[in-house]
């Protein structure tokens, strides 16, 4: 079947398979002279689907520890390489599921909880994935079960080594818009309460810096003169104007891309200063840990999570936006999840004016009030929106059908190219690793799913799973 | 039981005061009427319709409608002078649950009841007679509820007269089918196709004893077949002497009505209800003929059409689909009965011509209950009975001001205003 | 620029507006990102005790710039960003306040109306309604609604897109009662959705419980004996400094406080009554109290309606209430067609609601909401003057509801609601062709697909609706 395909649209991507070549070649033949202790693996396809819009026939996948480090055509690696050969397959990135309980519990709870993890509620060795690598899915992102702002989803790859389970940073800031008033309630309250603990601490610094500038004009008068050249008052820290909001606060240490320990729960993220109360080291007020990553958010630090809102009407869509209207800094990712007649159509010029990325489950939506149905996804689409595409349930069937049922949706009307996309890069930016996963690009994760056809061919199964560029599932015959 | 014993003593005065006041009239001479009116709806034929008339009514019956100019009115005839009104034909229902108190709506004895009569139910003068004539409806086919497949037989009766008798203008005027719905909570429960097995043995049954009463009759055979109460009215039905009025709505019951009833028993039926969807059975209707299906629509004037998400009115979805014979009934008192002119004005709020609609709260629904040589239009001959309006009689804005049933006044809103 | 409207929506609650500025005043002062934009802290009472005329404190953060107490056309130097101009032309205007307008001209900027009248100039921006041969009326008020909007408070619950909404608008309904807050039918927007809060305060004074009847007495005596001591306190310290006040804690919150605001005719009273002798009762009480009260039902008012009268009483009424008297009674009594015209003529001032306060697709039409004009047309039937049948659906239905100085007719400085029909309000066979709510169109007959197909006049020889039975796959829908 592939070989098929192949041979027959050799002609069409030749072009593109070359130019991938050319880009790449320099690299390459960096990448060839390694230091020896690189540990090569090379997989050869026979068809790459990258991903990030390129399907590369015959192409070729170099990977470095675990890493992408080349995709092309012809490429050039040491005798040393393993290569894995997979050329009547296709390879295709692994997938990721941007949302999911994977079959932790599901519980009630309301109100703020910012400072909740999943991470915090999952044992790793007691989890079974299989369902889920069967199904193409090397990453999973579970979320905090509840109501109301629930916490911050983690990211884990469905196997591979133990330290290396979980991928940092990545996740979103799961927020309910779903019954109101409540959830509406919630969520403003804690957008006000947020910007009240920013302001609050911006408050405590300049008072602090007025209190120290105070201090040396003191010592300047004591002293005739001062004993050395002191920095100039302002430079310490960084220019400040009143206004509170988008510069970094000078909090200190970012909390960075810490690696926590694996499959344990993520050390919170702490205001305190790492220094002590010597005096002249700012020290930040104590602010509410659950409002933090809102804080955060609001604040647009490196790394933190993206609020995701689950709306179940399109109604809802527009409290979520009052509630959310001069929060424009905060990320707008939605899932647009059931209910009985969704009415998401009324919503989509809306989404598509801000650019919203769009986590819905692949199927053809109802028009409400009536028995027709319309492609949402495709038209999230043209409206302007990125789509990610999750399975409305984790049932292992609903898992292994998600590529069927995208093909569905492509054979009304939706493009093969933003298929793809939907089900690769957009999930993986959806669930906060797009950095690291979702394409077959250089400088990704080597995680990858060999299929045995095309990736919209409902036929096609998962033949092998490879994370981190080692092969850890393989179809049992 | 107090209650009970009250209104048979009511009943029975009632019925003697009626004995005497029937002699008192044969003995009295003829009596004649006149009506000057701004319009007159003769609903006839030829859709006739005359401004400024003279309506001249005769023992009873329409002796001539003319126009007011030049019109000559009987020796010592004083005209009712109503130039503003329109004189338009009494409303005639063929959908009414209100000919006794609530409890009589529906005797859910069997799963078909062929025997049952409302005609023993009839209340005459009862609140609900009164308001329907101050509502401009002179005419119903009361109707046993739809609570079983056959409930029993319909009587046909003017909303005046002290006794039942004098009320009755035909009985059996229909007997009653129930298909789908209602029926379907008889008991525990039954379904589709066990009710319309059962509807169709007790037809069968029927139309067998018809069939040896017509043999014998017609000297096919010698023996006389046993008299049936139960099935003895059913003759006049398998001779299309009266209808069959069926409870049936959605397009696959319509289709089983049409085919079990009208097809394959030839019944003369009269397809109440008519709603949801049923609409999509216009062309079988059409092929069967329109003078052997009647569709009747209501109590529902409305269908929300998912294929489409539009709400779509009844009449004018039948029309669209070719039937041009639609008729407008009340299901009173699910709609009181005196809205029944309502119902009207909202099937052309959904754009069904007014015209139109009158015609379905007069002729059409006269001729489905097979009596049209007495009422539905103003035409010499024909049962004086009008109604006053002024104005348009289906906007709710106008009144209807008088009631005349049989010539005889029986509501007059100037004195007595109820609705 | 959503917040600020809203605000504006809201201030203009407390602005009353006799002459309404051409283009209300949008200050830089109030966008969002202010440094003075600090948000509110909350005040402490629940939400439901908001103050009628404030916008809740979420709309207020972020332009709390701008005081309440500045006119919207203040002094310094407005900038008109981008106005929102509506003309209707050349239609007949039924103003309800005043006389009929034939070809007219309706200018309404950013939700309001500026200019009514023959040839009034419309600006080059505005968005132009060709409403030739249509019938202009103020938008319709439907004193009791279920089901169109959410509960109190509306703009935190309500679903802005359900196919009910779509039909009260088809019907020309832009203003309901939903729970006890007045609030537009906006359709697809949260936008100036409430006009007014807390419109009444619910009492029972019925004979069907005693008690709580008995109970109302002795609370407003209380409290009006507590006003009483309160004034001969003021008396009393003029003269002697060391009076002591009343005890007045126990009169601050719960049923107490109500009734006080009821004495001191802050609040309007309303009242399920029917009987004549529930609706005397209700009249003395009334009386007695100096009490506004709104009765519902009032379905033998036209016993008492002199009564009623005097007693200042005004009524929520249904003309087709069906009630046969009852002949034991040495009284009249029932219902009658007319009572909504007795009433009327006694001075009574009447609000029409049809049976049914929803949207009902079940089929039994003609009692609902969907056809409130001609609930209205009923009380013509029974003798009200079809202006005053148009009032009780419009002006007088916002007098009731105390929201008249907002809506009800068609007026400079009011709200720019209309129902543009096709003809006569009063007629049956009329039918809503657009309907504006805040100055935007929020429903159009020809783009919404439930009345779409409808040809009013009784064009029944028009083309059938395109019919999608049965249904056949691959075919056109």
């Amino acid at each position: 079947m592939v070989r098929r395909a192949s041979s027959t649209r050799r002609g069409g991507l030749l072009a593109v398979a070359l130019g991938v070549l050319a880009l790449l070649s320099a690299p390459a033949v960096a990448a060839g002279g390694g230091p020896a202790d690189e540990e090569f693996v090379v997989v050869k396809a026979g068809k790459v689907i990258t991903g990030s819009g390129e399907e590369i026939d015959r192409g070729e996948i170099v990977i470095v520890d675990g890493q992408i480090r080349l995709v092309g055509r012809r490429l050039e690696y040491p005798k040393t390489a393993t290569v894995i050969h997979a050329e009547t397959q296709t390879v295709m990135p692994g997938m990721v599921h941007c949302r999911t309980r994977a079959g932790l519990p599901s519980y009630q709870r309301s109100g703020v909880h910012g400072d909740l993890k999943t991470a915090d509620e999952i044992y790793l060795d007691e989890m079974d994935l299989e369902s889920f690598l069967r199904a193409g899915y090397t990453a999973v992102n579970i979320y905090p079960a509840g109501t109301g702002i629930t916490g911050v989803s983690s990211v884990y790859r469905t196997a591979g080594p133990a330290g290396q389970r979980a991928v940092t940073p990545g996740g979103y800031l799961r927020t309910t818009m779903i019954s109101l008033p409540r959830d509406k309630q919630t969520l403003r309250d804690a957008l006000k309460k947020a910007k009240a603990e920013i302001d609050k601490v911006e408050k405590a610094r300049q008072d602090w810096e007025a209190k120290r500038k105070e201090a040396e004009a003191k010592k300047a008068a004591e002293g005739a003169k001062p004993p050395e050249q002191q920095p100039p008052s302002p430079s310490p820290a960084p220019p400040t104007p009143p206004t509170p909001g988008p510069q970094p606060s000078p909090t200190p240490p970012k909390s960075g891309p810490q690696l926590p320990a694996a499959d344990k729960p993520a050390p919170q993220e702490t205001a305190k200063p790492a220094g002590d109360a010597s005096g002249d080291q700012f020290k930040p007020p104590e602010t509410d840990p659950s409002h933090r990553a809102l804080m955060d958010l609001i604040q647009k630090k490196d790394g933190a999570p993206a609020l995701m809102l689950e709306v179940p009407s399109a109604s809802n869509i527009l409290h979520a936006l009052e509630v959310l209207q001069g929060f424009d800094q905060v990320t707008r990712t939605l899932w647009l999840g059931g209910g009985f007649a969704p009415d998401f159509n009324n919503a989509v010029a809306k989404l598509g004016e801000l650019k919203s990325l769009v986590i819905t489950a692949p199927a053809m939506h109802r028009l409400p009030a009536t028995i027709n149905r319309y492609n949402l996804v495709a038209e999230l689409f043209g409206a302007g929106c990125e789509v990610a595409l999750a399975p409305e349930n984790d049932s292992p069937q609903d898992l292994e059908a998600v590529r069927a049922r995208t093909a569905d949706l492509v054979r009304s009307g939706l493009q093969r190219s933003d298929a793809v996309k939907a089900l690769t890069v957009n999930a993986a930016k959806a669930a906060g690793v797009g950095k690291q996963l979702g394409s077959i690009e250089k400088g990704k994760d080597a995680d990858l799913v060999f299929l045995d056809g095309d990736v919209l061919d409902p036929g096609a199964r998962v033949q092998r799973v490879m994370i981190l560029g080692k092969v850890v599932w393989k179809a049992k015959d | 039981m107090r209650c009970r014993m009250k209104r048979i003593t009511v009943a029975g005065a009632a019925v003697l005061a009626m004995s005497t006041s029937a002699m008192l009239r044969a003995q009295t001479a003829e009596t004649v009427s006149a009506y000057r009116v701004g319009k007159v709806l003769t609903m006839d034929a030829k859709d006739t319709v005359i401004n400024n008339a003279v309506v001249i009514v005769k023992n009873g019956k329409i002796d001539s409608v003319q126009p007011a100019a030049g019109a000559t009115l009987p020796a010592g005839v004083q005209a009712v002078e109503m130039p503003d009104c329109w004189l338009v034909p009494g409303f005639v229902d063929c959908h009414n649950h209100t000919a006794g108190s609530i409890s009589d709506l529906n005797d859910m004895v069997y799963l078909t009841n062929p025997g049952l009569r409302t005609l023993d139910t009839v209340v005459p003068e009862s609140d609900n007679v009164k308001m329907a004539r101050s509502g401009g409806v002179t005419t119903a086919l009361l109707i046993p509820g739809s609570g079983t497949n056959m409930s029993g037989f319909g009587t046909i009766v003017k909303f005046a007269g002290k006794t039942v008798d004098e009320m009755v203008v035909k009985s059996p005027g229909s007997l009653k089918i129930a298909q789908a719905g209602n029926p379907e909570r008889y008991w525990y429960g039954v379904g589709r196709s066990f009710m319309n097995y059962n509807t169709r043995q007790t037809l069968l049954k029927a139309k067998a004893y018809n069939q040896a009463w017509d043999d014998f009759e017609a000297g096919k055979t010698k023996v006389q077949p046993h008299y049936n109460p139960v099935y003895h009215d059913f003759r006049g039905l398998f001779k299309r002497q009266f209808i069959a009025s069926v409870h049936t709505q959605i397009y696959q019951v319509v289709m089983t009505t049409v085919d079990m009833l009208a097809i394959k028993l030839g019944l003369r039926t009269v397809l109440d209800h008519s709603e949801f969807d049923a609409w999509k059975m216009a062309p079988m209707i059409l092929d069967v003929g329109e003078d052997n299906v009647w569709t009747i629509c209501g109590p529902r004037v409305l269908h929300f059409d998912q294929s489409q998400r539009r709400v779509v009115g009844l009449c004018i979805r039948w029309y669209q689909q070719g039937i041009r014979k639609i008729g407008i009934n009340t299901d009173a008192p699910v709609i009181p009965e005196e809205q029944l002119p309502f119902q009207a004005a909202m099937e052309c709020w959904f754009g069904y011509h007014p015209y139109l609609a009158i015609k379905g709260l007069t002729r059409i629904p006269a001729e489905a209950l097979m009596i049209e040589d007495r009422l539905g239009s103003i035409e010499t001959g024909k049962d004086a009975d009008f109604c006053l309006w002024t104005g348009d009689p289906i906007d709710p804005r106008s009144t209807c001001r008088m009631t005349i049933i049989n010539g005889k006044v029986a509501y007059d809103g100037r004195s007595e205003r109820r609705w | 620029m959503r917040m600020i409207r809203s605000y504006l929506g809201a201030l203009a609650l407390c602005t009353t507006l006799a002459i309404a500025p051409p283009a209300p005043a949008r200050q830089d002062s109030s966008l969002p990102g202010d440094p003075a934009a600090q948000p509110q802290p909350r005040p402490d009472r629940p939400r439901r005790r908001r103050p009628p005329d404030q916008p809740p404190p979420d709309q207020r953060s972020g332009s709390e710039g701008q005081s309440e107490a500045e006119p919207r056309s203040g002094g310094k130097p407005e900038k008109k960003k981008d106005d929102r101009f509506l003309a209707i032309k050349g239609a007949t205007v039924h103003s309800v306040s005043g006389p009929v307008l034939q070809n007219a001209t309706i200018v309404c900027t950013n939700g309001r109306i500026t200019a009514v009248g023959p040839g009034v100039p419309v600006p080059e921006k505005a968005e132009v309604i060709d409403a030739a041969g249509f019938h202009v009326y103020p938008g319709l008020i439907a004193v009791r609604s279920i089901a169109l909007l959410g509960g109190d408070p509306p703009e935190d619950t309500s679903d802005v897109f359900t196919t009910q909404l779509v039909a009260a608008l088809g019907a020309g309904i832009t203003t309901v009662a939903t729970g006890n807050t007045a609030a537009k039918l906006t359709y697809g927007t949260l936008e100036d959705m409430v006009v007014k809060r807390n419109l009444f305060e619910t009492i029972r004074y019925g004979s069907s419980d005693p008690a709580a009847k008995r109970r109302l007495r002795e609370s407003l005596e209380k409290v009006r004996q507590l006003l009483r001591d309160q004034k001969a306190y003021e008396e009393e310290r003029s003269r002697n400094p060391d009076a002591k006040a009343p005890d007045d804690k126990w009169a601050k919150s719960g049923e107490a406080a109500t009734h006080l605001k009821l004495l001191k005719g802050e609040a309007t009273a309303l009242a399920d009554a029917e009987l004549a002798y529930d609706l005397e009762q209700t009249c003395e009480l009334a009386e007695e109290f100096g009490i506004r009260v709104v009765v519902r039902g009032a379905r033998e008012g036209w016993t008492v309606a002199p009564r009623m009268a005097r007693a200042g009483v005004w009524a929520i009424v249904t003309p087709r209430t069906r009630d046969d008297p009852d002949k034991r009674l040495m009284r009249p009594n029932g219902g009658t067609i007319e009572n909504a015209a007795i009433l009327y003529g006694h001075g009574v001032p009447v609000a029409i609601v049809p049976s049914q306060a929803g949207v009902s697709f079940g089929g039994l039409g003609g009692r609902d909401l969907l056809q409130l004009n001609l609930e209205a047309a009923f009380g013509v039937r029974g003798g009200l003057p079809e202006d005053a049948a148009v009032r009780s659906i419009t002006l007088d239905a916002a007098r009731i509801l105390g929201i008249d100085d907002r809506v009800g007719s068609i007026q400079v400085g009011k709200d720019a609601d209309f129902a543009i029909v096709t003809g006569d309000l009063l007629h049956y066979t009329t039918i809503a062709r657009w309907t504006i709510v805040n100055g935007r169109v929020a429903y159009d007959k020809e783009k919404e697909t439930l009345f779409q197909h409808i040809r009013t006049g009784g064009d029944e020889n028009a083309p059938p609706p395109k019919d999608a039975w049965p249904r056949r796959l691959g075919q056109e829908q």
